[in-house]
C-alpha cells in the first residue's frame, strides 16, 4: 500500500499541546514571582550527563571550579630549586664563551638567582616553624569548594555545603573497613541512605547501592549506625533530609 | 488515536520531575577513610601450653605498637574461651557483638620434646570470611620470634602491609664506663650485647644480609672500623687509618662499604672493600667535612652530609662520587640521612629551634614533613624494611630510648626501657 502524507488532527492537537504547555510556563512565571523558579527541596542531586560531540560546551550556569593540580602538575608549577654548585659552574663556563658580549647578562643571571636562593633560605626557614607540622586531621571542605555531585554540575549552597562537610567529619571517624579492602579495591564504593530528623537524629540507614562486597557495606553501614547523630540540618532542608540522606562511601579520596 | 495518547504520554513525561530530584536527596560523599585503626578481637591462644599466656602477650603487644589496630578487651568477648579456631567451629555473630571488624585465632601446641607449633586464622567479622592463615613450628627457645611471626601475618592479611616483628634493631647503649653495641628485638626484648670492651663504640650499622653489623669503636685508642659477625660471634677490624674511621654502611650488594676518613684531617666520603678494608675510591674532595654516608636502595646515589655551603645539609651523589646536588635548603644543620627502603625519600635529623627532630624529604629536596616537634632530642633515624615506620632515639621520657612513628609521625610509641639507647639501626627482615 502506498503510504502518502497527509495532515491529520492529530497533528493539529499535537501543536495545540505545545503551545498549552509553553503558555503553562509562560503564566507560571509571570503569576508566581514570590515563588523561587527551584525549591532547593526539590533539586539537590544532579546527574552528569555526557554532552555531544558537536556542543562540548556546558550552557550558560555557574560550573565547578577545576581541581587543584596534583602530583606532577604541582611539581610542574613548583618553583625551579636553587642553582647547585655544579649548575653554577656551569653557567659560568657558558658565560665565559661568550666573554665581552654577554659578560653583563651572565652577572646579573647569577645575582637574580642569589635572590631567588636568599629568597628560598628565608621561607625554608619560616617553614621549619610551628605550622610545619604534619596535618593528620582531615580537612573539612572548603563551603565554596564543595559541589554537588562528583562530576560537579553546579556550586552547592554554601549553607548545605557547610552542612554536607560537617556531616562527613562525623561519618569519617567511625568508618573502619578493612585496610587490606581498600588497597585491594579502591574502586569499592556503597551508597547508604540513613533519615535524618530534625534535631540530627539518624534513622536506621539502608544499602541503596552496594559495593558487591558484603564486608565493605557492612562498614558503611556500622559508620553510619556508630555515628548516631549528624548537626540538625538547615531549616530549608529539613523536608529533604526527612525523606532520607545518600551517603557514598568510597575507597578512594573523592577530593 | 494511538498517536495521540503517545503524544500526550510524552508531553507528560517531559512536564513530570525526574525520579533523582523528585527524591530531593541530600548527598554525602566520604572517601579515604585513611587510617582510622581497625578493632580486632584477639582471644587467648587455644592451648595448654605453659608459654602460651607469654606468647599471647607478645602478639598483643606487637598488634597495638603497628599503630593499625585497635585491640579490643578480653572482658567485651560473649564467645566462651578454648571455643575452636578454624571456620565453621565458631560464630561470626558473637564477635559482631563486640564490634570487632577483624579477628585473629590462635593455636599453640608442643611438638616432640623442644617443638612449638603455631598457627593463627584471621577472619574478616562483617564480610563473616576467612582472610589467610599459617601454622609454624619452631624450636621451643624461639617462641619470642613465633609470636613476631603470627603478628606479622595478622597484619599482611587485615592490612596488606608486611609486618616489621621479625626485626632487631642494633645500638650503641651508655654503660658506666662509655658505650657498648648490642641488638634487640623490635619490642624492646630480648637484647644480646655485642661488644663488652668498656670502651666507646658508636655507629652500629647492619649488613643488608642482616648477619653482620658494623661499628666504630675507640677500644684501640682511635675510632677505627670493626665488623661484627653475628652468627660466628667473631669481630673483626676493617679499618684503622690514621683519623676516624666512621659509618661504615654496605652498598646493597655488599660490595663496597662507604665511609668517613680523614687521613689529611678533614673527614671526606670514601669507598673501601668491607672484606679486607682497602681503600677503593675517595668520593667527596670538598674542604668542609662531607660525613654520613648513606646508600639509596639501588645502590646508584649515596646521600651524606657536607659543610660545603657553610652549615650542615643533606647531599647527594652518583656512587662513583660524580653529580652532587644539594638535596636540604631549610633549617641551619641537617644530619643523618637515612634512604627510605622504596628510595623516594630521605629521613634526616634537623635542629630547630636548638632541639634535633626528625625530618623526612623527597629526594627531590620537595615535599619536606616533620615527624617529632616539642619531644626534646630526636635522632638517629632509621626505616623499617619495607618503609612504614621509622624508628629513632628520643630524650622525650627524659631517657635516651627507641622509639617508632609511622612515615606521617601519627602513631609513635616506645620500645625499649631503661634508658641509654642512641644510634638505633633497623635489620632487614630476619629468619633467623
Amino acid at each position: 500500500m502506498e503510504a502518502t502524507f497527509r495532515p491529520t488532527w492529530e497533528i493539529g492537537a499535537s501543536i495545540g499541546v505545545h503551545v498549552f504547555v509553553v503558555g503553562l510556563l509562560a503564566v507560571g512565571q509571570l503569576m508566581g514571582p514570590d515563588k523561587p523558579l527551584f525549591d532547593p527541596n526539590d533539586v539537590m542531586t544532579v546527574q552528569a550527563v555526557a554532552l555531544p560531540k558537536a556542543n562540548r560546551r556546558m550552557p550558560d550556569r555557574p560550573t565547578r571550579a577545576p581541581d587543584p593540580p596534583k602530583g606532577d602538575a604541582v611539581k610542574a608549577k613548583a618553583p625551579p630549586p636553587p642553582p647547585t654548585a655544579s649548575d653554577m659552574a656551569l653557567r659560568k663556563k657558558k658565560a665565559t664563551k661568550k666573554k665581552g658580549v654577554a659578560d653583563r647578562s651572565a652577572d646579573r643571571s647569577e645575582l637574580l638567582n642569589r635572590i631567588k636562593r636568599e629568597s628560598l633560605l628565608k621561607d625554608a626557614t619560616a617553614a621549619l616553624g610551628a605550622k610545619d607540622r604534619v596535618q593528620t586531621a582531615k580537612d573539612g571542605v572548603d563551603p565554596k569548594d564543595a559541589v554537588i555531585g562528583p562530576i560537579g554540575a553546579g556550586r552547592m549552597d554554601p549553607e548545605l555545603a557547610r552542612y554536607v562537610s560537617q556531616c562527613r567529619d562525623r561519618i569519617l571517624p567511625n568508618w573502619k573497613p578493612l585496610p587490606a579492602i581498600l588497597a585491594a579495591h579502591p574502586e569499592y564504593k556503597v551508597v547508604v541512605s540513613v533519615s535524618v530528623g530534625q534535631t540530627g537524629q539518624l534513622g536506621s540507614p539502608t544499602v541503596v547501592k552496594s559495593s558487591s562486597d558484603a564486608s565493605f557495606d557492612r562498614s558503611a553501614i556500622s559508620a553510619v549506625a556508630r555515628t548516631g547523630r549528624f548537626p540538625p540540618p538547615p531549616t530549608k532542608y529539613a523536608a529533604s533530609a526527612a525523606k532520607g540522606v545518600m551517603i557514598t562511601l568510597s575507597a578512594a579520596d573523592l577530593r | 488515536m494511538n498517536r495521540l495518547l503517545l503524544l500526550l504520554t510524552l508531553c507528560l513525561a517531559w512536564l513530570t520531575p525526574s525520579p533523582a530530584s523528585a527524591s530531593g536527596a541530600i548527598h554525602i560523599y566520604v572517601g579515604a577513610p585513611g587510617r582510622n585503626k581497625v578493632p580486632i578481637a584477639l582471644p587467648s591462644p587455644v592451648s595448654d601450653h605453659p608459654k602460651a599466656a607469654e606468647f599471647y602477650g607478645v602478639v598483643q603487644r606487637d598488634l597495638v605498637l603497628s599503630g593499625w589496630f585497635d585491640v579490643i578487651e578480653e572482658a567485651a568477648y560473649v564467645e566462651p574461651k578454648g571455643t575452636g579456631i578454624r571456620p565453621g567451629q565458631f560464630n561470626f555473630e558473637d564477635w559482631e557483638v563486640p564490634g570487632a571488624v577483624a579477628l585473629a585465632k590462635m593455636g599453640l601446641s608442643a611438638k616432640g620434646t623442644d617443638q612449638l607449633r603455631a598457627e593463627v586464622w584471621v577472619y574478616d567479622v562483617p564480610g563473616r570470611r576467612r582472610l589467610g592463615a599459617t601454622a609454624l613450628t619452631v624450636h621451643a627457645d624461639s617462641w619470642r620470634s613465633l609470636a613476631h611471626r603470627m603478628a606479622n601475618e595478622i597484619i599482611y592479611q587485615v592490612t596488606g602491609q608486611k609486618g616489621p616483628f621479625n626485626t632487631r634493631f642494633t645500638y650503641a647503649r651508655k654503660t658506666k664506663t662509655g658505650k657498648e653495641i648490642g641488638v634487640v628485638d623490635f619490642d624492646g626484648h630480648a637484647q644480646r650485647g655485642i661488644t663488652s670492651n668498656g670502651s666507646i663504640n658508636l655507629k652500629p650499622i647492619w649488613s643488608p644480609s642482616g648477619t653482620e653489623v658494623s661499628f666504630t669503636s675507640y677500644r684501640e685508642g682511635n675510632p677505627d672500623l670493626y665488623v661484627a659477625d653475628l652468627r660466628q660471634g667473631k669481630i673483626r677490624r676493617v679499618s684503622n687509618r690514621m683519623g676516624i674511621n666512621v659509618g661504615g654502611v654496605w652498598s646493597p650488594d655488599q660490595s663496597k662499604m662507604a665511609l668517613t676518613l680523614a687521613p689529611d684531617g678533614n673527614p671526606d666520603i670514601y669507598l673501601i672493600d668491607p672484606v679486607s678494608g682497602q681503600k677503593i675510591k675517595r668520593l667527596t674532595h670538598s674542604s668542609g667535612i662531607d660525613v654520613a654516608p648513606c646508600w639509596s636502595p639501588d645502590g646508584s646515589k649515596i646521600a651524606f652530609v657536607s659543610e660545603r655551603a657553610g652549615g650542615a645539609q643533606i647531599y647527594m651523589m652518583n656512587a662513583d662520587g660524580t653529580g652532587t646536588k644539594r638535596v636540604t635548603f631549610q633549617g641551619s644543620f641537617n644530619t643523618d640521612p637515612v634512604w627510605s627502603p622504596n628510595g623516594d625519600r630521605i629521613a634526616f635529623v634537623g635542629r630547630n629551634g636548638g632541639r634535633f627532630d626528625i625530618f623526612v624529604v623527597n629526594t627531590d629536596g620537595s615535599g619536606m614533613m616533620r615527624i617529632t616537634q616539642d619531644m626534646r632530642d630526636n635522632e638517629d633515624p632509621a626505616w623499617s624494611p619495607v618503609g612504614n615506620y621509622i624508628a629513632f632515639s628520643s630524650t622525650r621520657t627524659g631517657r635516651a630510648e627507641i622509639w617508632m612513628s609511622t612515615v606521617d609521625g601519627h602513631h609513635q610509641v616506645q620500645l625499649t626501657k631503661g634508658g641509654g639507647y642512641l644510634n638505633p639501626n633497623w635489620s632487614p627482615s630476619l629468619e633467623w
